[in-house]
C-alpha cells in the first residue's frame, strides 16, 4: 500500500489557483521530491498534507487511511522549515528532544533513551559539538541543522521538509545534503521534500515531482528527469551548465527531418533521426530543439559539423566551456573534457549527436540574457 | 586599460587587520579573480582598489603610478556591481550616456560611442526602453555598458552575477568573458563562488582571513594548491582529506581502521609524522584493480551529467564521481586507485604546507 496518496488536490488563495488538481503517490519509505520554482504551489501541497492547508478539492491519504480533515497532531508527520522556528530559550538538546517528550507518544523513552536517539542524529546532521548551546549562538546554518534533526528525531509516518537546506552556503549545503540522505535511508521514512534546487532533488530524490504553475508538469526516477525531460520547461529547469534550447523548424527533406534555425549566423541544419519523436511535436513545423552542453562536441572530421566563431572560452580545471552566439540574443554552449587552448573569434566545427537530441514544442519564451 | 599593483596593502578598521598586508599584481588585459568565502577582505580590497576605502598602508599603482590618494573619480574606474544601479526614469542609451555627458564629453562623440558600447552588449535593440523592460540580464549589460563606455582603466566586478537565475548566470558569464577580449580590459572580479571564479579567470587570488592565500593560475590552484585551505576551497564536492602518518619517505599510512599504506611521490617531512592525504573526488579511480583499496559504495547522489558516489575506507567517507549513465548502488563493494600524481599530503600547523617534494 503507498504510505502517502493526494488525490485531486485544488487550492485556490482567493481568485489565484495556486494547486490544480494534483494527484500523486508516495510509497513506504520513498524519497518524494516537489521541483519547482517559488510561486509553483509547491509549499500548499506539503502544507496541505501536514493538515495546515485546508485544499478546496481532493483528498490526502495516509496509510490508505483519510486524513484530509483530520487535525495536525493526529496526522504523525514531521516538518522542518526554511525558517527553522526553534525555542529560543531551550538548549539545543532540549530543543531536538522536544518532540520525543510530547505526551501524545505512546511510550515514554528513558533519560538514556532519549539522550541516545538525539546524539545520534545530532552527529549525522554535525551539530553534535552544540547541543549545550542555546539556538541564539548558533549561526543560521546550524540552526537550520537543528530544526532539521528535531523533524528527524521521531519516527514519523512522513517526513515534510520545506526548503531545509535554503540558508546554507554550497559546501555546507553539500554536505549536509548527504547527511540528509543517510539518515533518511538509514530511517526507511517516506519523505515528501520540496525545493527549488534541481541538484537537491536529483540527489535526494528516489522520484521527483515537477510542479508548473500548480500543474504537475513530469513525475519521474531523477535519471528518466534528467536523460528524458518530457517538456522544454523540464529540460531548462534540471541541468548545469542549462539545457541548450534552439527554436527553429522542422522540415522534411526526402525521407529525413531536418531542424533549421532561421537568421543565424551562419546555416544551421541539423539531421534529426527519422523516427525522431515528431509525435510530440506534431511533424513539420516550428519546434524547440534541446541538447545539453556535454553532448556537442568538437568535431573536426564530422562533415555535418557546424562551424560557428567561439563568442566565449572559459576554464574549469577538467573542461572547458565554448560559448557560440547564434545572433539576436541567442547563445549556446559545448562543454568538451580537458583543456581546449582556442581563442575567441575562432571557429570551431561543433557535432550534434542525433541520439542525445530532444525536441519539444516550446511552452515558455527563453528569457533575454 | 592599465595594470594594477598592490604593495603590502593593508587595512585595518581600528586596530583589527580586514586585510593584512597584500601584494599582487594584474597585468595589462588579464582577468584576475579575488576568491574567498564572506569576510576574507576580498570586497574590502575591490573596495581599495576603487577608492571608496582609504589604504592604511601600503601602496597602490595604476600603471606603475601611485594612486593611493587619488578620488574614485580621479582614478578611471569601471565598476560593475550586484545590484546595477541603474537610473530608472531614464532610458538605456541615456544610461549609458551618462559617465560622458558628467564629464563634459562633446555632443557629436557621444553618440557613437553609445551606439559602439550597445553593439558589444547586444542591447541595440532596447536603447530607448527604460531599465524596468529589460529581463535582469539585460540590466546587468547596460550596467557594463556604462561601466565600460569611457574607457576605464580597470573593471572592477563585485559578484556581478549573484542575483541572477542559474540560466542567465552561465550565459551572462560567457558574455563577460567576451566583452574583456573583445576590449582588451584589465579586470578584476571578486566572487565567494569557487566555479565563476574558475570559469572566467586567468589567475585567481585566493584569500582567507585578510590574507593571500595563493596566487596563480587555475591549473596551479588546482593541480599545486599550497595548503589545505586553498585545497578544500576549490571543487565541488571538495577534496577529500584522509589523516595519515608517514612510514617512509614514499609511504603513508592511512589512519583508519585497517590502517592501509599506500604510495606517494617524496614526501619532504620525516617517518612517523602526522600528515593529511588529500585527493579530488574527480581522480579517484573506482575500478583499481585487485591491489587498490578496498571500499564499499555508501550513497549515489546524482547530479545531472555525473553521479557523486560515497564510499566507506575503514570508517572514513570518500567522495568521488561517475558518469550519470552508469548504476552503482549503495553496497557495491570497489576497488580505488589514487593514482600517484594526483595526490597530495599537507603538513603543519592547519596543513598550511605541501608535504610532497
Amino acid at each position: 500500500m503507498d504510505k502517502l496518496q493526494l488525490q485531486g488536490i485544488t487550492k485556490h488563495y482567493g481568485r489565484t489557483l495556486a494547486v490544480d488538481d494534483v494527484s500523486f503517490a508516495c510509497a513506504r519509505g520513498e524519497f518524494f521530491s516537489i521541483l519547482g520554482a517559488s510561486g509553483a504551489g509547491k509549499s500548499t501541497l506539503l502544507k496541505s498534507v501536514a493538515g495546515i492547508v485546508q485544499p478546496d478539492k481532493g483528498r490526502v491519504l495516509i496509510d490508505g487511511r483519510d486524513v484530509t480533515k483530520r487535525p495536525i497532531q493526529d496526522r504523525n508527520v514531521a516538518m522542518a522549515f526554511e525558517n527553522y522556528s526553534l525555542y529560543p530559550q531551550m538548549k539545543v538538546y532540549e530543543n531536538i528532544a522536544f518532540p520525543l517528550r510530547a505526551p501524545t507518544r505512546p511510550h515514554r523513552l528513558s533519560p538514556e533513551e532519549e539522550r541516545a536517539k538525539v546524539t545520534h542524529v545530532a552527529t549525522i546532521l554535525g551539530i553534535e559539538p552544540y547541543l549545550d548551546r542555546l539556538p541564539g549562538q548558533l549561526s543560521g546554518g546550524q540552526r537550520q541543522r537543528v530544526s532539521l534533526a528535531r523533524a528527524m528525531v521521531r519516527e514519523p509516518n512522513v517526513f515534510l521538509l520545506d526548503e531545509p537546506l535554503a540558508h546554507l552556503d554550497a559546501k555546507l549545503k553539500f554536505q549536509t545534503r548527504t547527511r540528509l540522505k543517510q539518515l533518511a535511508v538509514e530511517i526507511g521514512a517516506t519523505t515528501l521534500y520540496v525545493t527549488h534546487d534541481f541538484r537537491e532533488a536529483l540527489s535526494l530524490s528516489d522520484r521527483i515531482l515537477i510542479l508548473r504553475q500548480g500543474r504537475i508538469e513530469q513525475i519521474g526516477t531523477p535519471k528518466e528527469i534528467y536523460h528524458a525531460p518530457a517538456t522544454d520547461f523540464v529540460a531548462a529547469l534540471v541541468g548545469d551548465p542549462p539545457m541548450n534550447l534552439i527554436d527553429g523548424r522542422v522540415a522534411r527533406a526526402g525521407d529525413r527531418l531536418r531542424f533549421e534555425v532561421e537568421d543565424a549566423p551562419v546555416p544551421i541544419t541539423i539531421d534529426l533521426p527519422a523516427d525522431a519523436a515528431t509525435d510530440r511535436i506534431g511533424g513539420e513545423g516550428t519546434v524547440r530543439l534541446g541538447c545539453r552542453p556535454n553532448d556537442l562536441r568538437i568535431a573536426p572530421d564530422d562533415r555535418d559539423a557546424i562551424r560557428l566563431p567561439i563568442y566565449a572560452i572559459e576554464h574549469s580545471a577538467e573542461a572547458s566551456l565554448l560559448s557560440f552566439s547564434l545572433g539576436h540574443d541567442r547563445i549556446i554552449q559545448a562543454q568538451v573534457p580537458g583543456r581546449i587552448d582556442a581563442r575567441a573569434g575562432e571557429p570551431v566545427p561543433i557535432g550534434f549527436s542525433a541520439d542525445r537530441l530532444f525536441l519539444f514544442r516550446k511552452s515558455f519564451e527563453l528569457g533575454e540574457v | 586599460m592599465k595594470s594594477v599593483s598592490l604593495h603590502d596593502v593593508r587595512k585595518s578598521y581600528g586596530g583589527v587587520d580586514a586585510v593584512k598586508g597584500i601584494s599582487f599584481e594584474v597585468a595589462k588585459g588579464e582577468f584576475m579573480g579575488i576568491l574567498g568565502p564572506s569576510g576574507c577582505g576580498k570586497s574590502s580590497t575591490l573596495r581599495m582598489i576603487a577608492g571608496l576605502e582609504d589604504i592604511t598602508s601600503g601602496e597602490l599603482r595604476f600603471d606603475g603610478v601611485v594612486v593611493n590618494e587619488l578620488s574614485p573619480k580621479d582614478r578611471g574606474i569601471g565598476m560593475g556591481f550586484e545590484n546595477y544601479a541603474l537610473y530608472q526614469p531614464l532610458s538605456v542609451r541615456d544610461n549609458i550616456a551618462f559617465p560622458l555627458e558628467a564629464r563634459g564629453v562633446p555632443r557629436a562623440e557621444i553618440a557613437p560611442r553609445v551606439q559602439k558600447m550597445a553593439k558589444l552588449m547586444e542591447v541595440e535593440d532596447v536603447l530607448d526602453r527604460k531599465p524596468y523592460e529589460l529581463s535582469g540580464g539585460q540590466q546587468q549589460r547596460v550596467s557594463l555598458a556604462r561601466a565600460l563606455v569611457r574607457d576605464p582603466s580597470v573593471l572592477l566586478l563585485d559578484e556581478p552575477l549573484s542575483h541572477m537565475d542559474r540560466h542567465a548566470r552561465v550565459r551572462l558569464r560567457a558574455r563577460i568573458r567576451h566583452i574583456h577580449d573583445a576590449i582588451g580590459a584589465t579586470s578584476i572580479y571578486v566572487t565567494h563562488d569557487q566555479e565563476e571564479a574558475v570559469a572566467l579567470c586567468d589567475r585567481v587570488a585566493v584569500m582567507n582571513f585578510g590574507d593571500l592565500q595563493q596566487i596563480g593560475s587555475v591549473e596551479e590552484l588546482w593541480h599545486r594548491p599550497r595548503n589545505r585551505f586553498v585545497a578544500g576551497f576549490l571543487g565541488q564536492p571538495a577534496m577529500n582529506f584522509i589523516p595519515a602518518v608517514t612510514v617512509d619517505r614514499h609511504r603513508l599510512r592511512f589512519e583508519v581502521e585497517g590502517q592501509p599504506t599506500i604510495e606517494v611521490r617524496q614526501t619532504l617531512v620525516q617517518p612517523g609524522q602526522r600528515v593529511t592525504f588529500g585527493i579530488r573526488p574527480e581522480h579517484i579511480r573506482i575500478d583499481g584493480d585487485d591491489a587498490g583499496l578496498p571500499g564499499r559504495v555508501v550513497l549515489v547522489e546524482m547530479e545531472g551529467e555525473v553521479d557523486i558516489i560515497t564510499i566507506d575506507i575503514g570508517g572514513i567517507e570518500l567522495k568521488t564521481r561517475t558518469s550519470s549513465h552508469r548504476a552503482m548502488v549503495a553496497g557495491d563493494p570497489v576497488r580505488l586507485n589514487l593514482p600517484l600524481e594526483r595526490c597530495h599530503v599537507f603538513a603543519g600547523e592547519e596543513d598550511s604546507a605541501p608535504a610532497l617534494a
